[in-house]
């Protein structure tokens, strides 16, 4: 793309017309695919010698190896994390991993006072991001013996003095204060590989596979059978469950199925195996595809991402052109990433401890819930977050129909992502290990732990003007003046969870454009680097009907495939991912207030 | 838009209304035409039609497809698993009374048991059960039955000259009528007559019965009031009806089908043992000194039956069915269907699937002896289902004894028709320009 010269140095949302915000986005991405993209030695164990085992070239592995068939690790499960920032700026101030003490952050700045609604955004499209996330990383448990301890004031309640967070271990070697950080593995392949439904690795799924027409294990009500984790769903990723992530792990679980059934109807011959694996491309494909053109726009409701993800997707030329034309030569900027060839621009493939960091946005989740029927609209009970998650899970989901809890958490608004908004349920969690955090304090610990810059050096990484001081960061001079109070005034101490929560987002964006940075070259990288998306998103790898299934479906066609009881609520609805309607508000031809208000880029924000 | 199926485009509409469509409107629905049979015959139109549906298939299915027939797009059902849906679910939700056939058979059986709906139909259905003995293994007339059928052969062989379909659907005809009325009837061919006549005003689709339906009813009806015991009509007394059943017009779809659909297969059927020599060798040595007027002998001669299907599937008297959606109707993987949407069932293609047929053009009646061609919900021309022909057990049994007297006894040759090659049989057989040596 032509280089638009920006003597005023403006943010891409500050250009005056939405053709030059496209262009500089493109450049920032081209820049952030330049200078972004680090790695270091030891990310993954040699490549094995000799030929790639049968099958590989075909599908995606269960442990996310031979996505790269000339770099059969790459990606892949236990793989370390990349960076977005140069190695160099990851350096570890393990002096002031505790500086400012990040329970009074927690406390001060973070736990929510009141609920802020997102407004554009519904709780279901808050579980969808962990559902998400939980496809991607996953540090590790980590060790009983090898915790930081974070002291707790006499005047905190925190139930536990010093509250105990246990280290993240590197993959080899240590922690050393004042040099870069290492290298932490990702439990989870890097891959957008479904890896949430089918877990990473063969033993993982060998559980949850029924070793029948590729079908993986739902009884028959529907639901996920159980684990021997106690209220735990048996699919791919069981940590941090609620029913948010239960209820989405159920549906694509039962999609997968689907998709088995309609490859199979087509292909009589194929066994156990190869439907197997063309659900895990199938699937994996749609998740991705309604992240990318279902979720996003709808989080990120500036007109310029509206027309910007469907363009990762289906290019510039939109999705009806492709559909009746096909690809126009080999152009991402034309005809989308999916289907183009594969790129990893300045590094190999893998998540990144950045990326990591930015996708904290537990802001979304609300503390209180209600639930009403489906069939009759009534109010059926309310429920505080902690009775809903971890090992309550299960049986909370069975006191309820699906309908009943889809209609409920369609309904209900995700937080807004800003201070004082971080729900303090998660801020005193018992997990099913019995382990009590603060995730908020958690959240401000990971990142210096981990060797990410703070707001002002991760923003100047990103070549994002530094902020000269704390009033600049955010236009809420009250938040202002507690984060001055906390960081006693050093703007360039602000963590960087701080500084994304107090930023003014652009407009109708639901997170800011900080996090936005990393999530515009991230986004489109997942999609380019990966072979199943690009050279081999074809009818020959996927067959037609799979290749069909992925172009023709969208997150409405999966929930009334298996939810037909929902077309009430979502049968006239553009996007899902915005808060549904009461039932019966709908008059004909005339969309209810709440449906007319998601449809504007409006957002909530309390600034 | 993924939960609705996929659209064939307006272009493969006009053709699949050219070639699939219209040629079964201008051969007749229900009587069919034989000059433009004949004439088309000589057409590779079933090809055509065949490799259409197999391109519109092979691009929008496996799954049902909307294609456009005429002004108005239906649903297309090509696989087994959808087939089951529809004729499993028939008459409700899928009501088997389109438009077109409701208008056309008001015209000599307006009052028949494929075009009713809800407690009608389930008294129709009942009563006609219970005459034709659905479901029994051996009707309890068939020994009078088999006697006749026998008698029919005879007949043919002793025309003394090869046989036309003529002669066949005559003696067939004459068989009909002493099966369902008795020996009463057996040369009240004007009977048959009067219902071509009223059938050939049914391909014009009227929607109302025929000038003459009265008179005709009122025929039927007078052998329907002095039963026969050796007959069908000796069985209605016994058989569950009601005020709304119509026992004349119910009697009306059996001499339709025995007198004229299944002689048309039995020809076919025919031809293909003239010219198949093993065929014919096997079939041969299941009758071979058989007295085929015993029951046993004739129901036991199931490589007999696997001919007579096989005649059946591959060239199907109806070429495409209908059923209407009566409500709305969510398939398998939530596409939805709104009332009011045609269904069609292309037998031609289904039956001669060869992607997934594996024995689709080859003559194979072991596949309906030892193999598993009769749970194959493709093969519909007895349909399936609540609506599956409740005599569909009978006429095979009359076909049996007929064809298994005409082997046992003669030497079927073919004396005129086409060259059939035993592992790419056409797809039509004009059964008009065939004559069969016996």
């Amino acid at each position: 793309m032509v280089s638009i010269p920006n003597p005023l140095n403006l943010q891409w949302y500050e250009h005056p017309s939405l053709i030059l915000q496209l262009a500089a986005l493109s450049k920032a991405r081209d820049d952030l695919r330049e200078q972004n993209l680090y790695e270091q030695d030891g990310m993954r164990p040699d490549d094995p010698s000799g030929d790639p085992p049968p099958g590989v070239e075909r599908a995606r592995t269960a442990d996310g190896t031979y996505n790269d068939l000339g770099c059969p690790m790459m990606g892949s499960k236990d793989s370390g994390f990349g960076r977005n920032v140069p190695i160099a700026n990851t350096v570890i101030d393990r002096k002031r991993l505790l500086t400012p003490d990040p329970r009074e952050i927690s406390r001060r700045l973070m736990a929510r006072d009141t609920f802020k609604p997102a407004g554009i955004l519904n709780a279901l499209g808050a579980a969808w991001l962990q559902f998400e996330n939980h496809n991607w990383f996953f540090h590790g448990d980590g060790r009983a013996d090898r915790v930081i301890e974070v002291p707790i004031r006499e005047d905190d309640d925190f139930p536990e003095k010093p509250m105990r967070i246990r280290e993240t271990i590197p993959m080899r070697g240590e922690i050393v204060d004042g040099q870069p950080a290492p290298v932490f593995g990702n439990a989870e392949t890097h891959w957008w590989d479904g890896s949430q439904v089918y877990g990473s690795g063969a033993e993982k799924q060998g559980k949850i596979r029924t070793g029948v027409d590729g079908k993986v294990r739902v009884d028959d009500n529907g639901r996920l059978p159980a684990s021997d984790i106690p209220g735990i769903d048996l699919t791919g990723m069981q940590e941090n469950y609620w029913f948010g992530p239960g209820l989405l792990h159920t549906l694509f679980a039962r999609e997968h199925n689907s998709v088995c059934d309609a490859i199979k109807k087509a292909h009589p011959e194929l066994d156990d195996q190869r439907l197997f694996e063309l659900g895990v491309l199938v699937v994996s494909a749609l998740i991705a595809k309604i992240h990318t053109v279902e979720w996003t726009p709808c989080v990120l409701r500036h007109p310029a991402l509206q027309i910007g993800m469907s363009a990762n997707w289906y290019g510039a030329l939109g999705e009806a052109f492709r559909d009746k034309i096909g690809r126009v030569g080999d152009s991402e900027a034309l005809s989308g990433i999916i289907g183009s060839a594969t790129d990893h621009h300045s590094a190999p493939f893998s998540l990144t401890e950045e990326f990591v960091s930015v996708y904290r946005m537990h802001p979304l989740i609300p503390d209180d819930w209600s639930f009403y029927s489906l069939a009759s609209g009534e109010h059926l009970k309310d429920a505080y977050f902690t009775d809903i998650q971890g090992s309550y899970t299960r049986d909370f989901m069975h006191s309820l129909e699906m309908g009943d809890m889809w209609y409920s958490i369609g309904k209900a608004s995700a937080g807004a992502v800003c201070l004082k908004n971080y729900p303090n349920a998660l801020r005193n969690l018992t997990r099913v290990d019995g382990q009590v955090t603060d995730l908020a304090t958690l959240d401000i610990v990971r990142d210096r732990e981990r060797g990410v810059p703070r707001y002002n050096d991760f923003r100047e990484a990103l070549r994002m003007p530094r902020r000269k001081k704390i009033e600049d960061i955010t236009p809420n001079k009250d938040w202002a003046r507690e984060i001055n109070e906390i960081y006693n005034g050093d703007v360039d101490a602000v963590d960087l969870q701080i500084g994304m929560q107090a930023e003014q987002p652009p407009k109708g964006f639901g997170f800011s454009d900080t996090a936005f940075r990393i999530f515009i070259l991230m986004a489109s990288r997942r999609l380019k680097s990966d072979r199943f998306f690009t050279t081999d998103f074809t009818p020959e790898i996927y067959t037609k009907t799979g290749y069909d299934w992925v172009n023709d479906n969208s997150m409405k066609d999966v929930l009334l495939r298996h939810y037909p009881e929902l077309e009430p609520v979502i049968g006239d609805v553009e996007r899902v991912f915005a808060p549904w309607h009461e039932l019966g508000a709908t008059e004909p031809g005339k969309k209810p207030v709440i449906l007319r208000a998601a449809d504007t880029v409006k957002s909530y924000l309390p600034f | 838009m993924a939960l609705d199926f996929k659209h064939a485009s307006l272009v493969e509409g006009v053709r699949f209304t050219a070639q699939v469509g219209v040629p079964n409107v201008v051969q007749g629905l229900f009587r069919k035409r034989e000059v433009v049979v004949s004439s088309l015959g000589k057409l590779p139109g079933d090809h055509l039609a065949y490799r259409l549906v197999e391109g519109l298939e092979k691009k929008y299915g496996p799954d049902p497809f909307w294609v456009r027939v005429g002004g108005d797009e239906a649903l297309l059902v090509t696989h087994p698993d959808d087939l089951k849906v529809v004729l499993g679910g028939s008459p409700s939700p899928f009501a088997s009374d389109p438009d077109a056939k409701r208008k056309g058979m008001a015209a000599f059986q307006p009052d028949a048991l494929t075009i009713s709906r809800g407690d009608l139909w389930a008294d129709r259905r009942a009563f006609a059960e219970a005459v034709l003995e659905t479901g029994n293994p051996t009707h309890t007339l068939a020994r009078g039955f088999a006697v006749q059928s026998v008698a029919a052969a005879d007949g043919l062989m002793s025309l003394g000259r090869a046989a036309t379909f003529d002669d066949v659907n005559k003696a067939f005809q004459r068989l009909t009528r002493i099966v369902v009325f008795g020996a009463e009837a057996a040369d009240d061919a004007s009977l048959t007559e009067q219902l071509g006549d009223l059938m050939s005003a049914g391909n014009k689709m009227p929607g109302k019965p025929a000038d003459g339906y009265a008179d005709f009813h009122a025929r039927i009806k007078e052998y329907v009031d002095n039963p026969d015991p050796a007959a069908l009509t000796g069985l209605i007394a016994g058989a569950p009806q009601s005020a709304g059943t119509d026992v004349p017009g119910q009697l009306i779809h059996w001499l339709f089908a025995m007198g004229d659909t299944l002689p048309a297969n039995l020809m076919r059927a025919l031809a293909v043992l003239a010219t198949h020599s093993k065929v014919l060798g096997v079939a041969r040595s299941e009758v071979a000194g058989k007295d085929l007027t015993d029951v046993e002998t004739v129901a036991g001669s199931t490589y007999l039956a696997g001919c007579i299907l096989e005649a059946m599937r591959l060239w199907p008297t109806t070429a495409l069915f209908g059923r209407v959606q009566a409500e709305e109707v969510r398939w398998a993987n939530g596409q939805k269907t709104p009332a009011g949407t045609q269904v069609l069932i292309h037998n031609l293609f289904n039956h001669r699937n060869r992607a997934r047929v594996p024995y689709a053009d080859r003559f194979s009646p072991e596949e309906w002896v030892s193999g598993d061609a009769s749970d194959d919900w493709r093969f519909n021309f007895f349909s399936h289902g609540p609506q599956g022909c409740p005599g569909a057990g009978l006429s095979i049994f009359l076909g049996q004894a007929f064809l298994g007297r005409l082997i046992a006894r003669g030497e079927p040759k073919l004396a005129a028709g086409p060259r059939l090659r035993p592992e790419q049989l056409p797809y039509a057989i004009d059964i008009y320009g065939v004559e069969i040596r016996l």
